[in-house]
Formats: C-alpha cells, sequence, structure tokens
C-alpha cells in the first residue's frame, strides 16, 4: 500500500526543468560555456546577456574607439591618428567577448560559429590582403587569438605571426594605403615567444623595425615616458604604473617616415586587478579620456573582508553572482512548472535552489564573496571571468555528476532524487547525494582523502547514510577546477580550521556532537546562529536519517565478531557531520582558516597601495623575517640555510656581518600582487631583491610580526626557497666584495679575515 | 615494437634516467663534463676526468682514481679517494699572514660548503659553489659508479630544448657568471677566488701522489701532474668562457 501511495505521489508532483541551470552547467569547468569565439552567434545562446562588466579599462577603450572611427574625417586629415588596441591577459579573462562587442558596435558581421571548427585567427579570414571597412577610409583587423599561428606559411621562418599583423599593417601605413586598425587580443606567453622569435634577427625594411620595437614594447611596458629618441619611433605616452598597472598608451610617430598618420595604441592587461575588489574610477570609468594624456585612475581595494560600512556586492563578481540569482530565474520563473504553473515541488529539497537562496541573503553573499577573495591570495592568483563562472556554477550546482554530463539535465537528476527520498531503502544514499551539493560542500574539496579512508568500517548494510558519504569523501578523481583554486579552497577550509572564532567553534563542534539529543540543523535554526537562509530542509533530513543510523550502529553490536566496527562507523558518521557544519557555519559566518592572515594580507596590499609610509603588521613581520631587528648582524652565507647568527655561534663556520643601515623593506603592490622589496638606500640605489608575499609567506611574516622567530614546518612548497632566496640575496658575490668575514674554529671562537698592512700574503687572521 | 628511433628521441636525447640523491652532483659534473666547461677537453686537450681516470692505482682492485667525495662516512666505501683531508693541508700562507697561533679559515670554509647529507647516504658531498670546488668531488665518486650517466649532457640538452644556442651554453653561462677577477681582500668574494685556487691547485697537485695511486716511479704519472697541475689552474680561467668580453656586463 506504502509503496502504491508513493508512486501515486510521484506521478502527480510537480517538477521544473530550470534552463538557467543548464546554462550554469555549461559554464562549469571543463564545459565551454565560457569559452568565446568570434562569431556572430545570437545573443541569448552565447549567454551574451548574462556578461558582467568587461574589467577595468576595456569599456572605457571600447567607447574610445568607437568615437573615434564614428568621427573619422573624410578623406582624412593628414597627421590625424588612428587608434589600435591590444588587449593582453591569459585565458577566460574576456578578450574575445570584448572583441565581440566592438564588432557589434561598428556593425561588422563576424563569421557564423561552425561547431568544431577551430577559432579564426583573424577577422576577416583574409587578413593581411583583406580587411573589414569600419567607415569609408578605414579599415580594420580583429586579431581575436594572437596564440593561434597563421596558416600561411611564415616568411623567414622565425618571426612569430602577431609580428607579421603587425607588420602589415605598419606597412600600410609607410606605403600609403587604406589606414588600418589592429585589434588584438594577445596572451601573455604569447608575446615572450613573439620576442624571443626576434632575438639575434636582422630586418630589411622599416616597418620590420618598427614592428619588432611595438613588440618589444607590449612584452616588457616601460614604467616611465619617453621620447621617441633617434632611431626609436615609438613613445610611451601613459607608461605602467604598479598602483593602476591595467592601461598604457603608446604612439607609433609614422608621419615622420612619410606616411599619412600615426599610430596611437592603446594596451589594457585584463589580469592585474581582482574583480572581488571595486573597479577603479568613480561608477566604473577608469580611464578618462577627455583629457590627453588620458588620467586613469589608481586601483583602490576594500582592505579586508566585507563589513556594515564596504562590501564586495557592487565589484564586478559581485554583480555578475547577482544577475544569476534574481528570483525571476529561480522560484519566480525557472523552477515553476510551466504546464501546472506550479512551484517545483523538489524546490525545499532541491540543493540549487536552495543554494540560489543563500547567495541571495545579502550578509551571506557578502561572506561568500569574501570566500572567494580568500582563495585569491591562498592561491596567488586571481580569478577570471572563467573562473568565476566555474565557481558561481560550482557553488550552485556543485561538480556535474556523470549523468548530466551525458545528456540528463541536472534537474531532472534532483527530481529522481527526491522522489527517492520517499523509498525508506535508499533514503540514506539519496539525502548524502542532495547534501553534497550544497554550497558549503561544493566549494571546498575533500582535505584527505586518504584520512577518511583510514577511518573506514566495514559495513553490513546498504543504502546507508555511511556508505553514500564514504564514497563522496573518498571519491578521487581529477578535479574540474584549476588545481591553484582547488589547493586553495582546501588550504581555506573552515572544517580544517583550528581558531576558536570567538567561541564559536567550540559551540558548532558541541552541536555536531549533540545529534542524539537534538538535531543540529534545528539547534542552529533556534539558536540564530546563521541566518535562516543557510539552512534548508536537506539539512534537516540529513540528521534524521543520520540520528536513525547512528542509534542503530550504537545498538547493534557486530554480528561478526569485529566489535569496534560499529563504533568506528559511529565515529566516521560524527565526523561527516561535524565537517558539514564546520563548513555550513564557517562559510555562513566567512570564518575561513587563517582568516587572521587572510585580512592581515588584505589591509596590507590596501596600505601600500594608498601609499602608507608605515608599514602595518604584516610589513613588519616581513622585515623581520628577511632581516633581523638588529643594527648589524651575521650570516652563515655558504650553509644550507641563510638565517641570522645569534648567542653561540656554530663551529667552523665562515661568516659576514650585514649592516641593516643601508637596507629597508617595502611592501609595494603592483596590481593585486602584493610584493616585499629589499632596498639600499645608499647610493646607488637599487633592489637587492623581491618577494612576492602570498599566504605561505604572509603566515610567516604575521609569525615573526610576533617577535617569534620559529617557522612553521608545514609552510608551503615554494615559500620557504623563496624567502630564503630573498636572504641569500643579501649575499651575493657583488655584494659580498665589500663584506666584513669571520669565521669560528673548532670551539666557536671568532676570528676576522683582515687586509694585511704589511708583508706578501694580502689577509691575515686576528681573534675578534 | 620498432627500432626506428622517433623524433621524440632524436630531439631528447637525455641519457637514462638514473640521477644521483644528492643535488650537488649535478652542477659537479656539468663542470666536469660539459662541453662547455675547459674540463671536458676537446681543441686537442684532454678530458681531465679521463686523465684522472687513468691514473694509476696501487692495486688493479680498486676503483679508478676518477671516484672523488669530500669525506667518508660510516659504511662508506674505503678505496674511494678523500678530498676533504687533502684539501685541509692547502699551504695559504703565501694568501693569508697567520700568526699567534690563530687558525686558518681552510677548514671553516670546507665545513661550510657541505652539504646537507642525504637519507642513506656513504659519503658528505659538497656544494660547489665556486667552479674550483668541483675538485673536490665527481659524480662517478658521489655514486660510486665506473660510468654514471653523464648528468652534463642531459643538463645541456634541457638548456639546448629551452632555448640555449649550443651544447655546453649552461656551463658556459655559468660560469661565465661566476668567473670574476677579484683580489684577495674584496671581501668574501675575493676570499673565496683565492682559496678555492690555492685548495684546487693542492688537491690536484696531490692526487697522483697519494699512497694508493701508483704514483711511485710512474714516468706517466710525473707527466701528467706537471700537465694537469698547469692545465687545470691556468686554464679554468682562460678557457673560451673566460675570455667572453661580456663576463663584466653579465654580473
Amino acid at each position: 500500500m506504502q509503496v502504491l501511495w508513493q508512486l501515486v505521489r510521484g506521478y502527480t508532483m510537480s517538477y521544473a526543468s530550470n534552463p538557467l541551470v543548464n546554462w550554469l552547467l555549461s559554464r562549469s569547468y571543463g564545459q565551454g560555456g565560457t569559452v568565446a569565439v568570434p562569431s556572430s552567434a545570437p545573443l541569448v545562446s552565447t549567454g551574451l546577456a548574462r556578461r558582467g562588466k568587461f574589467p577595468a579599462g576595456v569599456g572605457d577603450v571600447l567607447e574610445r574607439l568607437v568615437d573615434q572611427y564614428s568621427s573619422w574625417p573624410t578623406p582624412a586629415d593628414q597627421g590625424i591618428s588612428v587608434e589600435w588596441c591590444f588587449l593582453v591577459g591569459g585565458p577566460g579573462n574576456g578578450k574575445s567577448e570584448a572583441l565581440k562587442e566592438l564588432a557589434e558596435v561598428l556593425m561588422i558581421k563576424l563569421p557564423p560559429k561552425v561547431k568544431g571548427a577551430p577559432a579564426q585567427r583573424v577577422v576577416p579570414a583574409g587578413w593581411p590582403s583583406q580587411a573589414e571597412t569600419v567607415v569609408p577610409g578605414l579599415e580594420i583587423a580583429f586579431i581575436n587569438d594572437a596564440s593561434i599561428p597563421h596558416s600561411f606559411p611564415l616568411t623567414n621562418g622565425q618571426r612569430g605571426s602577431l609580428f607579421i599583423d603587425v607588420r602589415e599593417g605598419i606597412d600600410r601605413f609607410l606605403k600609403k594605403r587604406m589606414p588600418i586598425v589592429l585589434f588584438g587580443n594577445v596572451n601573455r606567453g604569447i608575446l615572450v615567444e613573439e620576442q624571443d622569435a626576434l632575438r639575434g634577427t636582422i630586418h630589411t625594411t622599416m616597418a620590420d623595425e618598427i614592428a619588432e620595437q611595438i613588440i618589444l614594447w607590449l612584452a616588457n611596458p616601460p614604467f616611465q615616458t619617453n621620447e621617441a629618441q633617434g632611431h626609436s619611433e615609438i613613445q610611451t605616452l601613459v607608461p605602467l604604473d604598479p598602483l593602476k598597472p591595467y592601461y598604457a598608451q603608446f604612439m607609433v610617430r609614422l608621419v615622420n617616415r612619410g606616411a599619412d598618420h600615426n599610430i596611437v595604441v592603446h594596451v589594457v592587461f585584463l589580469d592585474v586587478l581582482s574583480l572581488l575588489e571595486p573597479t577603479p574610477g568613480i561608477q566604473g570609468k577608469a580611464v578618462n579620456f577627455s583629457s590627453n594624456p588620458p588620467e586613469v585612475e589608481p586601483y583602490d581595494t576594500i582592505g579586508g573582508f566585507s563589513s556594515d560600512a564596504v562590501s564586495r556586492e557592487k565589484t564586478i563578481a559581485g554583480e555578475l553572482l547577482s544577475s544569476l540569482l534574481s528570483a525571476g530565474d529561480w522560484e519566480q520563473g525557472g523552477c515553476i512548472d510551466r504546464q501546472g504553473g506550479t512551484l517545483c515541488d523538489a524546490y525545499n529539497r532541491c540543493p540549487f535552489a536552495q543554494n540560489t537562496k543563500w547567495l541571495r541573503n545579502q550578509q551571506l553573499q557578502r561572506r561568500f564573496l569574501d570566500t572567494l577573495r580568500a582563495a585569491e591570495v591562498a592561491s596567488a592568483r586571481r580569478f577570471t571571468y572563467r573562473d568565476l563562472l566555474g565557481h558561481i556554477s560550482l557553488s550552485i550546482l556543485g561538480q556535474p555528476e556523470p549523468e548530466w554530463l551525458k545528456g540528463s539535465e541536472p534537474c531532472h537528476w534532483i527530481a529522481g532524487k527526491v522522489r527517492d527520498l520517499d523509498n525508506v531503502n535508499t533514503k540514506g544514499d539519496t539525502i548524502v547525494d542532495l547534501v553534497s551539493h550544497r554550497i558549503y560542500m561544493n566549494l571546498f574539496p575533500t582535505p584527505d582523502k586518504t584520512a577518511w579512508k583510514r577511518a573506514r568500517a566495514r559495513s553490513q548494510r546498504r543504502d546507508t547514510i555511511y556508505g553514500a558519504a564514504m564514497k563522496r569523501m573518498t571519491l578521487t578523481g581529477e578535479a574540474p577546477r584549476i588545481q591553484a583554486f582547488e589547493q586553495a579552497f582546501n588550504h581555506i577550509d573552515p572544517a580544517r580550521d583550528v581558531d576558536s572564532w570567538n567561541g564559536i567553534r567550540s559551540a558548532v563542534l558541541e552541536i555536531a556532537e549533540s545529534l542524539e539529543i537534538e538535531f543540529p540543523s534545528v539547534q542552529l535554526s533556534r539558536g540564530g546562529l546563521i541566518p535562516s537562509d543557510a539552512l534548508s530542509k536537506i539539512e534537516r533530513i540529513v540528521d534524521q536519517v543520520l540520528r536513525d543510523e547512528v542509534i542503530t550502529e550504537l545498538g547493534s553490536g557486530s554480528i561478526h565478531g569485529d566489535s569496534s566496527a560499529p563504533l568506528t562507523r559511529t565515529r566516521f558518521l560524527r565526523k561527516w557531520r561535524s565537517t558539514l557544519i564546520l563548513r555550513q557555519v564557517g562559510l555562513a559566518l566567512g570564518h575561513v582558516a587563517f582568516e587572521t592572515v587572510l585580512i592581515a594580507w588584505l589591509a596590507e596590499q590596501n596600505n601600500a597601495l594608498r601609499g602608507g609610509s608605515t608599514p602595518l603588521d604584516l610589513g613588519q613581520g616581513i622585515q623581520a623575517l628577511i632581516l633581523p631587528p638588529a643594527s648589524k648582524f651575521l650570516l652563515a652565507p655558504l650553509r644550507p640555510r641563510t638565517y641570522s647568527m645569534a648567542g653561540k655561534l656554530p663551529k667552523n663556520t665562515l661568516l659576514v656581518e650585514i649592516p641593516l643601515a643601508d637596507l629597508r623593506v617595502e611592501i609595494i603592490s603592483h596590481g593585486d600582487t602584493l610584493l616585499a622589496e629589499v632596498i639600499r638606500t645608499r647610493r646607488p640605489l637599487d633592489t637587492v631583491t623581491t618577494l612576492v608575499v602570498d599566504l605561505a609567506v604572509a603566515r610567516e611574516a604575521l609569525l615573526h610580526a610576533g617577535g617569534n622567530t620559529y617557522s612553521f614546518t608545514e609552510i608551503g612548497n615554494s615559500a620557504f626557497a623563496r624567502i630564503e632566496r630573498a636572504r641569500a640575496s643579501l649575499v651575493s658575490r657583488r655584494r659580498m666584495r665589500n663584506a666584513t668575514v669571520y669565521f669560528t674554529d673548532e670551539v666557536g671562537n671568532r676570528y676576522r679575515v683582515a687586509t694585511n698592512p704589511a708583508g706578501s700574503a694580502p689577509l691575515r687572521v686576528i681573534p675578534s | 615494437m620498432s627500432t626506428i628511433p622517433s623524433w621524440v628521441e632524436e630531439i631528447f636525447q637525455l641519457p637514462r634516467p638514473e640521477y644521483p640523491k644528492q643535488a650537488e652532483a649535478l652542477l659537479t659534473d656539468l663542470i666536469w663534463r660539459s662541453q662547455g666547461s675547459i674540463l671536458s677537453g676537446g681543441g686537442g686537450q684532454p678530458s681531465f676526468l679521463k686523465e684522472l681516470a687513468k691514473l694509476p692505482r696501487s692495486s688493479k682492485k680498486l676503483p679508478a682514481m676518477d671516484r672523488l667525495i669530500p669525506q667518508r662516512i660510516s659504511g662508506g666505501n674505503p678505496d674511494i679517494i678523500e678530498t676533504f683531508p687533502i684539501a685541509q693541508t692547502s699551504p695559504i700562507t703565501e694568501l693569508i699572514s697567520i700568526v699567534d697561533y690563530t687558525p686558518a679559515p681552510t677548514k671553516a670554509l670546507l665545513e661550510s660548503i657541505l652539504a646537507p647529507r642525504s637519507r642513506g647516504d656513504r659519503s658528505l658531498t659538497c656544494v660547489p659553489i665556486h667552479p674550483q670546488a668541483v675538485v673536490l668531488q665527481t659524480l662517478h665518486g658521489l655514486v660510486n659508479k665506473p660510468e654514471p650517466p653523464n648528468m652534463a649532457e642531459a643538463i645541456e640538452v634541457v638548456g639546448r630544448l629551452g632555448g640555449s644556442d649550443r651544447k655546453g651554453a649552461v656551463a658556459s653561462r655559468f660560469l661565465q657568471i661566476v668567473s670574476q677577477t677579484t683580489r684577495a681582500n674584496e671581501g668574501l668574494t675575493g676570499l673565496l677566488d683565492a682559496m678555492f685556487a690555492h685548495i684546487s691547485k693542492h688537491v690536484w697537485g696531490t692526487l697522483p701522489t697519494l699512497p694508493c695511486a701508483g704514483y711511485v716511479a710512474h714516468p706517466f704519472v710525473k707527466w701528467m701532474v706537471l700537465l694537469l697541475i698547469s692545465s687545470f689552474v691556468l686554464q679554468l680561467w682562460f678557457s673560451q668562457m673566460k675570455r667572453c668580453k661580456s663576463i663584466s656586463r653579465i654580473y
């Protein structure tokens, strides 16, 4: 009778298939939905309608280009400059989307997208003999992807495809043919390759020479303006500035070489600022072209995690996220069953819908965006658009299930699971599948699969939470997202944190432990510890099924003589529930692991960007890390570790004295990258060494800021080597030419090697 | 299975992948055997390592003289040549005036360049921070094998694949950087340059005269000693790299 009722109930329930879920799935890592190609595909199918704002500078430059081209005079005045643009950055930063937008505004039809066919390097395909007309008397060629080589055989073999594009463009000007605009999307690696390809080549034409100068400028943009000198046709108008490193400009002077026009080149670097920090300028206007040269707004950051006063909601990432959470796409639209016009019956138990509800809550959304920013700092890299969409998709949907990738819609999968919840025999298995797609489980990978495997015990029963949870926590496979972010989220996983969270952490663990007395989900809900939008019916069902299973395990004893197995399984289940609840509360309240260090990093960066003359805690820690707090100190330069010698000196060791008076550590922010530079303050001034400050270095530095001179044992893959290298640069061969040398004997007595004032030997040893 | 070498094998002409545990062995072998180092011979000059191996030993059962290690530790092969004891006796009076029973810095220098010990090692290695320090060890000695894989060749092939213009360029570049002429009183840099020159000269000259070597009354060895001392000391710094005029600009 019960089975029959379930069948009837299942049949009469209404489920919806949300198109946004499918769209998000296509944007998940590895699914290719975010790969843009220059095509004229309709907006809806490409998802253009959901595109966020461009990175700083891109929109301003596009506007500027359109203004210039639309006012292009016919016939063109001699001397008027033609404006080119290069967008520089890695894949997934929005370069191709920018190209598509410009083409659309200029009403240039891009070729249709052919499924399976490779993207076209240049539009039009007939370039360099053909180009698209912008306005009468002005043409354009779009270099969509400079990493795709030209299909025609390269002359002289060694030169790069981009070099040829630029040369052909310059050649048109020098031969007084129709002026051309080049709009190029360039990967940084390609610039390095192009630069290498030019090494040692001898140019025979002026176009070749100028093209080489342009490539070299793009590969190494200068930090200072310059006048065109001697043979150089390049004049830097807007140099790169560490505080605003997303835009630079130069002019190619061709009129003096017989051409009718000069070229002004806008260069936008798309990957130097975080999309999780405010876009420079008022209302996103980062480059102001009303003045000449244009004014570039400096990068400024929030300087920490969100508070009542500041948040990341209005950042590019925040707005992109919000655009995917509107009720119209979910409970008021996408989740409405089209036939019955009712809300999907799975809604309350659907992790996708509940995750969206989580993210729509202002406080929870702020914490989520903070967590993404923390992952950027922890991974020492920034989210591209593709990464952002991948993580938003991951947060809402979770890792794609194998069925989804074979064509089954995720919403159908959810509907099937919700139906299975009514079946007592599959309830345990099913609820684990559902809770494993909750936002707090989606973001953080399993910390230590082997540890979970070790905690395994034999299970006699099928369809248990234990079996399903074990399978989920020990599932090994290729992580779909970029490994740096996978590791970063593992690092900042709230379940791995050891901080007290102002007493919240122990309270949360107590809640998890008291499962049999009162459901943790109920306790969280009643205590108001986290916003109600962070709770769902899914957790309630988990607690219900889990409590039943724990009680069964503890009451079962052992059938096969292994009396510890039920206890082991119970321990595993409690650990699993604790992990869930720690992640849930941690994400909801913004308590990620290394929170203090991450906030210190963000504050230090903000201080550096605002020109703070005194370093904050982190900066002082880095100073102490590289240069010990003393007027001078001894280093053992030839030992494997270059650390300051204090107290009793090691025996039989060569030592040098480092005077600190002429050294200081400066913290600077190059875009979003935080650097510590050791500067020699005496003339000749120079930078002795540079150290990138990432999470591992920041942790070590904060330890030293507190006066502790020990180190963490698990400092990270290369962090220790980098710190060591920074210290070792103090004892470089060049610097050591002026060093005072000491050594110790077999009992640790110290001697100095000094210049010998008399006798044939140039040196002498004197006790010190 | 096809015996025709594929293009991969043609490009990646790497010796068999048997690598020593000690990282220091890589740089050591690079300086001993790379074409970019004068020690590898060429241009009418013999390979220093091969000539060293040709030196007779007092017993045919002993391994060749090209097996040099800085210092043996418990369980190591006693027949391998230890260089630190020789190096410590290097006369440095023409470099450093020592009075009033003050010690010479030789032992401190040698102990300072000792590398971290690898697990299970039978000998201590040193970090060849100076080209002249390679006289203190050879890859053959560190791995205690007659014909270890040619690490220098492997490094140079990798360098070639990375864009170097010729085989030997990696060693050449390294030697250019460290081959600066300094005066002995120019701080630590000057001291290292001067002391390693003295030490290498002394070790090189002493090797054929050791009791375990067959030096006694062997006319070939007398000739070898003269040749090697002059070649090693004089020519290391006047190699192709040394003559490069861009040294001062690089450094």
